[in-house]
């Protein structure tokens, strides 16, 4: 599991800290993706990234991203 | 035009059966206002009355224009219902039940809702860690107020129609 977290990790730094959920999703094989969704969630839940939900009308309504903890500002805890 | 916002009382008789009355109010109050103004109104009405009231509350219309495709489909039942359990950081339950959930979000051969799909990942975390609305984060709570932090459980159930509190 560390390892999938690792290449999470990876693959955020590569997009500049932050991907939307379905274009991270469409980084893994079909097969592979409860794997990930178990592996974001045991990132989160070790501080090591977040999920943000944004409204933005301008963009279309909702945005939700993953972010590597540190580019997230004005959250609470 | 916005349309005003609705108190609506729910009185009760000595077999059970509920009755509701409901008073359009201006939008131009605080919270504050309307909730005293909520327990003044039960008291008028209450004075009215052979039965009990059960409750006051306030309904905030919510525009919803700016929704895309929000259509039903042909498939769509609310009697079908994705029902989510989650957990707040003092280990309460708290259970959210949505009707007419689409059956492509239900795993093949079972009742489990499938998380991996982006539209139920993004309600769960919208659920455990609220949407930024301008700038402003909301985060659903229990009834206590205390944030909901996990999700437990996801299944899809049926329930026959009907007003549910």
């Amino acid at each position: 599991m560390n390892e999938l977290i690792n290449d999470v990790v990876a693959t955020l730094t590569a997009n500049g800290g932050e991907m939307s959920y379905r274009d991270l999703l469409d980084t893994v094989p079909f097969e592979k993706r409860s794997l990930l969704t178990r592996s974001l969630k045991m990132a989160r839940q070790q501080g090591i990234l977040t999920p943000v939900v944004e409204w933005k009308p301008e963009q279309g309504g909702i945005v939700h991203t993953y972010k590597l903890l540190g580019q997230v500002e004005g959250q609470g805890d | 035009m916005a349309v005003a916002f609705e108190m609506i009382f729910t009185a009760s008789d000595d077999k059970g059966k509920q009755g509701t009355t409901t008073v359009n109010l201006p939008r131009t109050f605080s919270l504050v206002d309307y909730t005293t103004f909520g327990a003044a109104m039960a008291t008028v009405i209450d004075a009215t009355l052979a039965g009990r009231v059960e409750r006051a509350e306030l309904c905030l219309g919510v525009d919803l224009s700016a929704l895309n495709n929000n259509n039903a489909a042909v498939s769509g039942d609310v009697e079908n219902v994705g029902h989510f359990q989650f957990t707040t950081v003092n280990g309460r339950p708290v259970k959210v039940n949505v009707p007419a959930l689409d059956d492509s979000m239900v795993q093949p051969n079972s009742n489990d809702i499938n998380q991996v799909t982006f539209p139920i990942q993004q309600f769960t975390d919208a659920m455990e860690l609220g949407i930024n609305v301008g700038g402003t984060f909301i985060q659903p709570c229990d009834v206590g107020q205390d944030d909901i932090i996990d999700l437990e459980i996801a299944r899809e159930e049926f329930r026959a129609s009907g007003s549910r509190r």
